[in-house]
Formats: C-alpha cells, structure tokens, sequence
C-alpha cells in the first residue's frame, strides 16, 4: 500500500524528460564559469545570478505544450488541487538551474581555488535563479500581452536582486522569497483557471 | 449537462449542449465538430469549465467542486499522444501516484484491464487503462473508434461512458458498435 506523492511525481516525470536539457544548461554554465577564471568573485556572483536566470526562464516557459502535453491532460485530469501542481511544476525549473549552477560554482571553485569562494554568493545566484523561474511560470498559462508582461517582470526581478545583491545582501535574499511567494501564488491561480481546450 | 456552452475571446466554440446520464449508462453524443467534441468530452470529465449553463458530475459542480469531479470521472483523449514513459508499468505508477492509488493494486488492475483490450492500439489502450485504475463511476472518452466499442465496454463494466463525437455519423458508428444509445 504504498502511494508515492503527486508533487514528487508530477516534478519527477518533468525532469527526466528534461535531463537532457538540464546536462546541457549545465555544460553552458561549466564552460561560462571557465570563460570567467580570471574574473574575481564579484564578477562571479553576478554571472551566476544572470546566467541562472535566463536559464530558470528557459526552463520555466519550456513547461507548457509540446513534448509536456500527455503530462499536462494527466495533471489536468486528475483529482489535484491547483496549488499542488503548481507547486510540483514549480520544482523542475528551480531543480534544474540548481543543477546547472552546480556546474558553473564547481568550475569556479576549481579555478579559483575553494578559498576564493563565499557561500553567500552562491546561495544568493541559486535563490536569484529560482525566484526568477518561479516568476516566469506564471507567463506559461498566460497568452499574447500578459505572457510577455510576465517575461519581462521575471527579468525585473533578476536585475533588482542583481542590483541588490552587494550593498544588501540580506535585502536581496527577502525580494527573491517575496517575489518567489507571490509567484507561486499567482501561478496557482492562473493554473486553476487555466483551460486545456 | 443543462445548456452548457464555451466561449473564448466572444466566439462561441460549443453551442448549448443538454444531455442527461443515469448511473452505469451509456451515450455516444453528438457535436458539431471536433474541436466541439474534444471541448464537451473536457467539460464532462471537469477539466474545462463551460462558460454558460450548467454541469453537474454526480452531485458536484466542476466550476465549484472540480477535485470532486476529477475523482469521480476518468478520461480518456482523443489525440495519439506521444507515450515517452519507459514502460506500461512506469506509466500506471505515475497515474497512480497522481490519483493517490497504491501502486503496486494498481499495476496488478491496470494489467488485468490491458489483457481485456487486446486489439487495442496501445496510444488509446494505455490511457483507458489508466483511467479505469482510478475504479471511476464516469468513463468520459474523446472521440473513441467506433472498432474499439465492444472491447471499451466490457472494460468499463458497470461504469457509466458518455463519449463525444465529431458529428452524428460517428456518433451513430460508435453506437452500433457497442450498442449504446445515441
């Protein structure tokens, strides 16, 4: 009598049919963080948060149609509260670029040395990165003017934590969870309301 | 069903449609056209909400109830839609993880109701399966093959099936197939 959980499911399944993606996102941020060897680790922070973002935004609006059809009627179909799927969708793309900025701070931190690193840049690209994913769903269940209203605010949001990122850390740590928050929020609604037909 | 319609952007893409199901009855429904009966298939299954009229599921309301709704009636698409699940039993465990159902009882039933479908190609065979693990009290099909009808039946057992088609023809096709009224 064992029932796997729905959220695990549904954000499981996504990323295996993404695997490919997410390895080669990853490689781009490997060989961006190798082009950078000689940068210091400000330029790092922010190349990570920027490259991380475009590919939350990548991985975010890469969750709607296609090769997603077949899981999104199942998803539809079944007996789930909006917020739970949006939740576990919510998942793949911040797994994802938690995946490919591993590949970008491990090649950072063998060219740079360990040393050289600091924990609150890296924390702060990978939040920066989910948040701005996060955002950028919400463009998925929107058409025409809004789903562009809501690429462009996911691109918002990465340059305030980008521009908030050295003379507040702290600061930029509470807009990624605020603006993650009310993302997922808005995504859950926009997603119970959304029609296959 | 009571004058239910669907809009989208002012243009009126199902008509009102009034239809009436008892419990473990059968229907093959008319409509329009396709696009009208993938709609109306969605709107009884809860997966699209009508925008004028009236469904009721059981005693729910998809608009208000539609968790409800979704526990109560499978469906089943009409596409052939890419099955990229490494296998049958992958595909079961996933369906089954969704409907909260334990997996292991699910892939035993999903496997005893695959042996009835022989004949059955697997792009419609798989997702029957998976609707009927769910054991619902509604099988809502897309446009089914009127070939299939008599396999689809003895599947569904004493499940009530309302399927949508594409215009009266196949309605009728269906019909005669599997003996269901129209």
């Amino acid at each position: 009598m064992i029932a796997r959980s729905a959220v695990s499911a549904i954000a499981f399944t996504r990323l295996q049919r993404f695997a490919g993606q997410v390895l080669y996102v990853a490689a781009a941020a490997a060989l961006f963080a190798a082009l950078q060897m000689h940068s210091d680790l400000g330029a790092h922070a922010l190349g990570a948060a920027l490259f991380g973002s475009l590919a939350g935004m990548y991985f975010a609006l890469a969750q709607r149609g296609g090769r997603m059809r077949e899981l999104e009627l199942c998803e539809k179909a079944a007996p789930l509260y909006a917020r739970e799927v949006a939740r576990a969708i919510a998942l793949v793309p911040c797994l994802g670029v938690v995946i490919a900025l591993a590949g970008y701070w491990i090649v950072t931190g063998i060219s740079s040395g360990p040393r050289d690193l600091a924990a609150a840049p890296v924390f702060l690209s990978l939040t920066c990165a989910c948040a701005v994913s996060v955002v950028a769903l919400g463009a998925t269940v929107r058409a025409g003017v809004w789903q562009a209203v809501y690429i462009l605010l996911a691109g918002v949001v990465a340059t305030t934590i980008v521009l908030l990122e050295y003379p507040q850390l702290p600061a930029a740590l509470l807009f990624c969870g605020i603006a993650g928050f009310i993302g997922l929020r808005q995504y859950g609604e926009a997603l119970a309301r959304w029609d296959p037909a | 069903m009571r004058g239910a319609t669907f809009r989208r952007g002012g243009e009126v893409l199902v008509t009102a449609q009034n239809v009436q199901l008892a419990q473990g009855d059968h229907l093959a429904h008319a409509c329009e056209n396709n696009r009208a009966a993938a709609i109306v298939a969605m709107m009884a299954a809860g997966l699209v909400r009508a925008s004028g009229g009236a469904v009721y599921v059981g005693a729910f309301d998809p608009r208000i109830q539609p968790v409800h709704v979704k526990r109560l009636a499978g469906y089943v698409p009409h596409d052939a839609l890419p099955n990229e699940f490494a296998s049958f039993e992958q595909y079961i465990e996933y369906r089954a993880a969704l409907w909260q159902l334990p997996q292991a009882e699910s892939v035993v039933r999903a496997r005893h109701i695959i042996a009835g479908l022989d004949g059955i190609h697997e792009s419609f065979a798989y997702p029957l399966a998976g609707a009927l693990i769910a054991q619902p009290r509604l099988l809502v099909l897309d446009r089914p093959q009127a070939v299939y009808g008599p396999q689809i039946i003895d599947a569904a057992k004493t499940c009530a099936i309302f399927s949508t088609h594409g215009s009266e023809n196949e309605a009728a096709r269906f019909s005669q197939a599997c003996a269901v009224r129209v």
